[in-house]
C-alpha cells in the first residue's frame, strides 16, 4: 500500500552528478587492482613459455608426427613427401588434443570424431574450421617451430 | 497480493526484502552522534581481513604446499610472477597491520569502557578473534619454508609444548611428529587456509551480530548528559569510516613501499635446513613480549602458566571489572594498571628485538 502512494523516483542534477562521480571513482579504484590481478593471473603471457621449439630433422620419419609445445600450446610437426608442416594440436571443435593416426595419415579428435589432414584442413566431423598452421623452418638439420 | 512490481529492484525486493534490510542496517540504522573516529577501527579491520583473504587466494594459485617445493614456489611468486612481489608483500605486511589495528581497536574499547555490561560478549569474541588472527600469523609464517620459517616455528612449537597438561599433545598434533618437519607444513597449511579462516569468519559474523544486537556504545563523558542526537550509519558514518580507512591504508602503503623487507631478515631468503640453526632465532614482533618473558623466567612451565593466567584475566575483563564508572579518568587505578600493561608490553617487545 505504501508503495502505491509514493510518487516515482525524482531525478535531480545533484543525484546524477553524485552517482556519476561515485561510479567514476569506483571504476578508477577498481582499475588498478584489476590490472594487477589480471597480470598476476596470466604469467604465461608474459613470456614464461618458449616461443620457439627445435627438434632434430633426423628423428622425423616420413609420415611421422612429433608433438611440440609452442608458447605453452600443444602442436604437431608432420613430415610429408612435399614438406614439413606444423599445426596447432587443439581441435577447433571443443579444444581436445588431436591424435596423429599414421596408418590413416590424419589427425583424429578422440572427443567427437573430428578429422583433419596433416596440414590442418578439415576432412570430417563436427569441427568448425581447420587446425591453425604453425611456422616451420628447417635449418642446419633442425626443424624450428614457432616465431621468435 | 495483487501487487505487481514495476522494476527489477521491485521484483527482487518482493522476493528478498532487500529494501527493508538496507533501511534497517544502513540508511535507517542510527548511531549516537558522539561516536568518534576510534570506532572506525572495526571497519578498517574488516578491510584488512578482506585484503588477507584476497591476497591469500591469489598466493594459493602458485604456492606449492610441499616441503620440497614450497620455498621455490614462494621465490617464484616473489621474483617471476608479474606483481607476485606485490601480492606477497601485501599479505605479509597485511598480517602485521591486521594485528596492529586489532590491538588499537581493543585499546580504544578498554579506554572507552565499551566492554562493560551489556557488551561483555563483544569483548570475549574480540579476544577470540585476536587469538585466531595470531594463529593465522603463526601458521602463515611456516609456509614459505625458509630458515626463518623453520626455526621460528621450532621455537613457537616448543613454547606450545610447554603449556601444562595439553601442550605436548597439541605440539605433536600440529608438528605431525616429534620435531618440525615436512609433515608440519601440510598441517599448518590446512590450519592456515581452511580451519582458522573459517573460525575467523564465524567469529566476525558473531561479533557483528552482537554489535548490532546490543548497539554501539556511546563514548563516555566526564559529566553525564542526556545525548539524544543520532546520526545515520549510511552515509554519515560509512564515509567517516572510509576516511579513516584511507588514512590507515596510506600509512600501510608507505611502510610497504619504503620498508618492503621490514619483516624479512636474511634467514627469510634461505631454504629451510633442519641441520643448521641460524644465530638469532626470534619469533615475529607480536610474539616477542611473551618470548622475552620466557627468557627471563627460568622455569618454562611457570612462565607459560603465568602468561595463560594473564591472558585469561584479559579475556574475562568485563566479568572482573563490574564497576559502574565508565570514563577512564574516573577509574584512576584501572588507568594506572592499563598504562603499566601497555608500557610493559612495549618494553618487552623492544627488549625482545635486541
Amino acid at each position: 500500500m505504501e508503495d502505491e502512494k509514493r510518487p516515482g523516483p525524482r531525478v535531480t542534477r545533484r543525484g546524477v552528478l553524485g552517482t556519476g562521480l561515485a561510479a567514476a571513482a569506483g571504476c578508477a579504484g577498481l582499475l588498478g587492482p584489476g590490472f594487477v590481478i589480471a597480470r598476476y593471473l596470466a604469467p604465461a603471457a608474459a613470456g614464461g613459455a618458449a616461443a620457439l621449439t627445435e627438434i632434430p630433422l633426423d628423428g622425423l620419419g616420413m609420415w611421422q608426427a612429433q608433438r611440440v609445445q609452442v608458447r605453452g600450446r600443444p602442436g604437431f610437426v608432420v613430415r610429408t613427401p612435399d614438406a614439413i608442416v606444423g599445426v596447432d594440436g587443439a581441435c577447433t571443435h571443443l579444444g581436445c588434443i588431436v591424435h596423429w593416426q599414421q596408418s590413416r595419415r590424419i589427425f583424429f579428435c578422440p572427443c567427437h570424431g573430428g578429422r583433419f589432414a596433416p596440414d590442418g584442413r578439415v576432412l570430417g566431423g563436427p569441427v568448425p574450421g581447420p587446425l591453425p598452421a604453425l611456422d616451420v623452418t628447417v635449418s642446419r638439420g633442425k626443424v624450428v617451430v614457432g616465431k621468435a | 497480493m495483487s501487487e505487481r512490481p514495476e522494476h527489477a529492484d521491485g521484483w527482487l525486493d518482493a522476493r528478498t526484502g532487500w529494501r527493508r534490510i538496507v533501511r534497517s542496517q544502513l540508511t535507517g540504522y542510527l548511531l549516537p552522534a558522539t561516536v568518534n573516529r576510534w570506532y572506525s577501527l572495526g571497519f578498517v579491520l574488516l578491510i584488512f581481513v578482506a585484503l588477507q583473504f584476497l591476497t591469500g587466494v591469489l598466493l594459493l594459485i602458485y604456492y606449492v604446499p610441499d616441503a620440497r617445493f614450497a620455498f621455490e614456489s614462494v621465490q617464484s611468486i616473489a621474483n617471476e610472477i608479474p606483481f607476485g612481489w606485490l601480492i606477497r608483500l601485501l599479505h605479509v605486511h597485511g598480517a602485521s597491520a591486521m594485528v596492529v589495528v586489532m590491538l588499537l581497536h581493543m585499546l580504544s574499547v578498554v579506554v572507552m569502557g565499551s566492554y562493560k555490561s551489556p557488551r561483555e560478549l563483544h569483548w570475549v569474541t574480540g579476544c577470540l578473534l585476536l587469538f585466531v588472527a595470531l594463529g593465522l600469523c603463526f601458521t602463515g609464517y611456516v609456509l614459505p619454508w625458509s630458515q626463518l620459517s623453520f626455526w621460528a616455528t621450532t621455537v613457537g612449537m616448543n613454547l606450545v609444548g610447554s603449556v601444562p597438561g595439553i601442550g605436548l599433545a597439541i605440539q605433536k598434533a600440529v608438528q605431525g611428529g616429534e620435531v618440525v618437519g615436512p609433515a608440519t607444513l601440510g598441517r599448518t597449511f590446512a590450519l592456515h587456509i581452511m580451519v582458522l579462516p573459517t573460525a575467523m569468519l564465524a567469529l566476525i559474523v558473531t561479533h557483528l551480530y552482537l554489535v548490532r544486537f546490543s548497539g554501539i556504545s556511546a563514548p563516555p563523558r566526564l559529566r553525564p548528559v542526556v545525548e539524544a542526537r543520532k546520526r545515520h550509519f549510511f552515509p554519515d558514518f560509512v564515509f567517516e569510516d572510509l576516511a579513516v580507512a584511507f588514512s590507515v591504508l596510506a600509512v600501510f602503503a608507505a611502510v610497504l613501499f619504503f620498508r618492503p623487507h621490514l619483516y624479512f631478515p636474511p634467514e627469510a631468503f634461505e631454504p629451510a635446513d633442519p641441520f643448521v640453526t641460524p644465530e638469532h632465532v626470534k619469533p615475529e614482533w607480536y610474539f616477542l613480549a611473551p618470548y622475552q618473558v620466557l627468557r627471563w623466567i627460568p622455569n618454562k612451565t611457570l612462565g607459560i602458566a603465568l602468561q595463560i593466567l594473564a591472558v585469561t584475566a584479559i579475556v574475562l575483563l568485563p566479568f572482573l571489572d563490574r564497576g559502574e564508572r565508565v570514563h577512564i579518568l574516573r577509574r584512576p587505578l584501572f588507568l594506572a594498571s592499563l598504562a603499566l600493561v601497555v608500557v610493559a608490553l612495549v618494553a618487552l617487545t623492544a627488549v625482545g628485538m635486541q
